[in-house]
């Protein structure tokens, strides 16, 4: 590895995330033209770290490298802001927009409510799981095997696909629509699933 | 661009968060605490047996010895075999058959068993959440697709990520405090979170890929399906044969690449005619945890599984550990994950509390809940510092350190929503305090003699400082002075 490299891209790093404050700051001030100057220097900052970081350390080590020094020098700013902050007179703030409480944990909706939470559970849970191994076994059945290396990108990109798949899934079962729509949208994906891995042989 | 997502799918993930959210929670919590820790599962290694001797030079043919005299003395010929050389990270050198391990010094000696109870008890809880083999890797895979959910649906939930990414505001009221802690360090921390929860949960879930698609696939051989990225056992001679020999093939990887770091020799059925022996050898410029290079009997390098210069899904498999575990660059990344993983729990912590708070506020406060969760936020860390005091007092059960931790953990949530008078929070975080205390100096008294290892120094160093944060010595000495001054009036 080469030192010098390393510090070059920590500095160019440090000084991208100084910039995005700087630019944090110009808008609380109203000055919106300096901000977006400053926005576009922390881009152009951050990504060109990434050359020296890459020569210093290698290509994939570099990147990782240089997302871990922007993700401390961000957090070691935002938490010295935390501390520096005073309170406003009357004590309070604006708060940032929160989760809507739609009745999780309300407890008086009785076994309907428990019915709902049930499926949702089930929605977002073994019925994802199902549709994320549906897409892993259409991915393994579809993929190109005639490259030199298809053997192993099919594996790999299969272990990766099934946790992305269901943590989409999760997501979209979970969400703020109608329940019936949800389970539609399931029922849909199960649907076109099994279609897909009817025709690629799964049932052979 | 973010400022402009629509209010109603703002509103959807937020929902979603929500309801994740609250189903991962307490487990969750527990594996971002203990994965903090396991990021030194290697430091706590040496700690736990400080006087091992540490070196980062052996001799091939020191090597060789031990392997010969280790393989000579053991009652059956074991299945694996392996030595591990001391490398930066781990400047120590075992040797293990099977089951059992041995530390060794640089002569090839073998000196004393490996003999680490906390360390194998911090593995069973972030790898398995303690339950058996697949089933708790499969349920650590689970959530690490929740937590993957989670930031997918944190940050598309955050229409202000960039406007508000300096903005935290510890001084004021509570709720606006751990919404702000939540929200800054969630999104700070986000590539962090992203990456651990993710390889986390390909890691857990890729057992179970396997038994899905092995039986199509490659005949239910799991082995075999996953040849094409990790590489396959030869075919089983149990023929006694000469073991391999390591000191040239070391000698020979030192000559044929001079920038790779040789990490561990292993054998697969050794001294027989259809032995496997391959180095696993470290890349100091790639994410990968390494290559193995094959050899054969007379110690040639005979080609490598290619997971440092092969297909790139190969490449991408053998990074996933190092991403997962913060082991691709030395002390400085793995207290850079210390510090991630201390903010992940915080975060985890504060999006319940978000919730609790909110209810609180809108007149319908779950105030069982509140002190059940308060009760796991120092229910946790109670637990484990219990579990280190009994290691460090002589009981080396894995089955007991296991009883323990979920009896403790499962009795400081009890005990919190049952006394709703005391603090039992309070009382749980002190006790924590008081456990790691007596554990860092019973450890110092006992291994008094023998204390060499500088890892050992700075776990020691690092759980004594955790110890006085958690003993809130500050209040201890105010609320000590008061008294005094209270009796003189």
């Amino acid at each position: 590895m080469n030192a010098g490299m390393i510090l070059v891209g920590a500095i160019l790093t440090v000084a991208g995330v100084l910039l995005l404050r700087a630019a944090w700051m110009a808008r609380r001030a109203g000055e919106l033209t300096r901000r977006r100057k400053l926005v576009s220097g922390a881009w152009v900052l951050l990504a060109a770290a990434l050359a020296p970081w890459a020569a210093g350390a290698g290509a994939d080590k570099g990147t990782a490298f240089a997302f871990i020094v922007m993700m401390l020098a961000g957090a070691a700013i935002v938490l010295r802001e935390g501390f520096l902050h005073r309170p406003a007179r009357n004590g309070s703030g604006r708060l940032e927009r929160e989760g809507r409480d739609n009745g999780n944990g309300n407890g008086n909706g009785g076994w309907r409510l428990f019915l709902r939470r049930a499926w949702v559970f089930v929605l977002a849970g073994p019925l994802s799981f199902a549709l994320s191994l549906l897409l892993a076994f259409i991915l393994y059945a579809a993929w190109d095997m005639s490259g030199e290396h298809a053997a192993a990108n099919r594996l790999a990109a299969t272990l990766i696909a099934v946790p992305l798949a269901w943590a989409l899934l999760a997501t979209w079962m979970t969400c703020d629509l109608r329940l019936r729509t949800r389970s539609l949208h399931a029922l849909g994906l199960v649907v076109a699933g099994l279609g897909s891995a009817w025709l690629l042989g799964g049932f052979a | 661009m973010w400022s402009r997502l629509p209010p109603r799918f703002v509103a959807n993930m937020l929902n979603s968060h929500t309801v994740v959210g609250l189903a991962a929670s307490v487990l969750l919590y527990v594996l971002c605490l203990s994965g903090t820790v396991m990021v030194f599962h290697e430091e706590f290694a040496r700690w736990e047996q400080p006087g091992v001797p540490e070196f980062l030079q052996v001799s091939p043919q020191s090597v060789e010895n031990m392997a010969q005299e280790t393989l000579a003395g053991l009652d059956e010929p074991p299945h694996h075999f392996y030595i591990m050389l001391p490398v930066q990270d781990m400047p120590r050198m075992s040797i293990t058959a099977d089951e059992t391990s041995w530390y060794a010094n640089a002569a090839g000696e073998r000196i004393a068993r490996v003999d680490t109870p906390w360390t194998t008890f911090l593995t069973q809880l972030h790898y398995y959440l303690t339950l058996p083999g697949v089933l708790g890797l499969t349920l650590v895979g689970i959530l690490g697709v929740l937590m993957t959910a989670l930031v997918f649906s944190g940050v598309l939930a955050h229409p202000k990520l960039f406007r508000d990414a300096f903005k935290l505001r510890f001084k004021g009221n509570a709720r606006l405090r751990e919404t702000d802690t939540h929200n800054r360090l969630g999104v700070w921390a986000m590539p962090f979170h992203l990456v651990v929860a993710f390889t986390g949960a390909a890691l857990g879930l890729a057992s179970l890929v396997a038994v899905t698609l092995a039986p199509r696939y490659s005949e239910g051989d799991f082995e075999a399906f996953f040849a094409p990225v990790f590489g396959e056992e030869g075919a089983e001679d149990e023929r006694p044969a000469p073991l391999a020999d390591i000191s040239t093939a070391l000698a020979n990887f030192k000559a044929q690449h001079p920038d790779l770091v040789p990490w561990y020799v292993s054998f697969h059925d050794p001294a027989t005619v259809g032995q496997g022996a391959e180095i696993l050898a470290q890349h100091p410029r790639r994410l990968v945890y390494g290559d193995n290079y094959h050899f054969d009997q007379e110690g040639n390098i005979t080609g490598s599984t290619g997971l440092a210069d092969g297909a790139l899904g190969q490449q991408v498999a053998a990074s996933l550990y190092t991403l997962h575990f913060g082991s691709f660059g030395g002390l400085l990344v793995k207290l850079a994950y210390g510090v991630f993983g201390i903010l992940s729990t915080v975060v985890v912590a504060s999006g319940i509390n978000i919730w609790l708070l909110k209810r609180r506020q809108r007149g319908r406060p779950a105030a069982a809940l509140e002190r059940a969760w308060k009760g796991t936020l120092w229910g946790t860390p109670f637990a484990m510092s219990l579990v280190l005091a009994l290691v460090v007092a002589g009981v080396n059960s894995v089955g007991v350190h296991v009883a323990v931790f979920w009896i403790a953990l499962t009795g400081a949530m009890v005990l919190a929503m049952a006394l709703p008078r005391i603090a039992v929070h309070d009382i749980l975080r002190r006790l924590a305090g008081a456990l790691l205390l007596v554990a860092v100096l019973a450890h110092a008294a006992i291994h008094l003699d023998e204390f060499h290892s500088p890892a050992a120094w700075g776990i020691s160093a690092a759980l004594l400082v955790f110890a006085s944060w958690l003993l809130k010595p500050r209040r201890l000495l105010a609320a000590w002075g008061r008294e005094p001054m209270a009796a003189s009036r």
